[in-house]
């Protein structure tokens, strides 16, 4: 899978990841790429003030399909 | 696939520390998969991911992280909130307040949000918030009835004015 995180742009990438657990189930989770390597993919859900609470460690290994989202895509809940 | 949303809300927070010079709320961002709930709001962060549609009817069980918050916790609504709940309520009064407060909720069949009872000393009313001193809390709903929050007393609580659903005077 190719990197989808652009360092220098300030837009978050927001990505729908459907991915695979060690007992095999699959899930579904949403949230903003936050960082990413060569084995990881980390999606974060929920932020304090700017600073990531929630987030999920995803393996590469694992992830069955990845979606990044257009923005329009996305509603607003303020 | 079900609609995607941006969350902007409001939560209540403890303080550890000696002095607390809080002039606004935490500020939170989610993303999710939402759905209401009466006046909860329930965020869906990780679900199991079904292909079949017609096996996704029991939301219940596919909810593996998400949060329940107050509908009134949206930004939009705490900072807008208008309440004379508080008329009559002086600084330095001790009160007790019952709160609805957001839970975090991981492999549970939650849709609404807790209640908490909170006694402590009303040390300052913002103009979306207050912040009661040597906060005493108990979470009433759901049973059964613990105290919050589970490690250590905090020294300042403090909670959005659209989260309060009642406050008194003890003295």
């Amino acid at each position: 899978m190719e990197k989808l995180l652009i360092k220098d742009n300030d837009e978050n990438v927001i990505a729908c990841v459907v991915f695979r657990t060690d007992d095999n189930n699959e899930y579904e989770c949403v949230g903003v790429l936050a960082e990413e390597d060569d084995i990881l993919i980390k999606i974060a859900f929920n932020a304090k003030n700017g600073e990531i609470v929630d987030s999920i460690n995803i393996k590469r290994l694992d992830i069955i399909s990845i979606n990044v989202l257009d923005s329009s895509k996305i509603e607003e809940l303020v | 696939m079900d609609k995607i949303y941006n969350i902007k809300y409001v939560d209540a927070s403890y303080s550890y520390e000696e002095n607390i010079n809080q002039t606004k709320l935490d500020s939170y961002e989610a993303y999710g998969y939402v759905k209401k709930n009466k006046n909860n709001i329930v965020i869906t962060f990780i679900k199991k991911h079904v292909v079949d549609e017609k096996k996704s009817s029991d939301e219940e069980i596919n909810i593996i992280k998400g949060l329940v918050i107050p509908d009134t916790s949206l930004v939009s609504v705490s900072s807008a909130y208008r309440t004379n709940i508080l008329e009559g309520i002086n600084i330095n009064s001790v009160v007790s307040v019952i709160w609805r407060d957001v839970v975090r909720v991981a492999n549970l069949p939650r849709y609404d949000c807790s209640v908490m009872y909170t006694e402590g000393i009303l040390i300052k009313i913002g103009s979306d918030y207050v912040i009661l001193k040597d906060p005493r809390t108990i979470r009433t709903h759901p049973t059964p009835i613990k105290n919050h929050p589970g490690g250590g007393l905090p020294t300042y609580l403090v909670v959005p004015i659209s989260f309060i659903t009642d406050i008194t005077i003890i003295k």
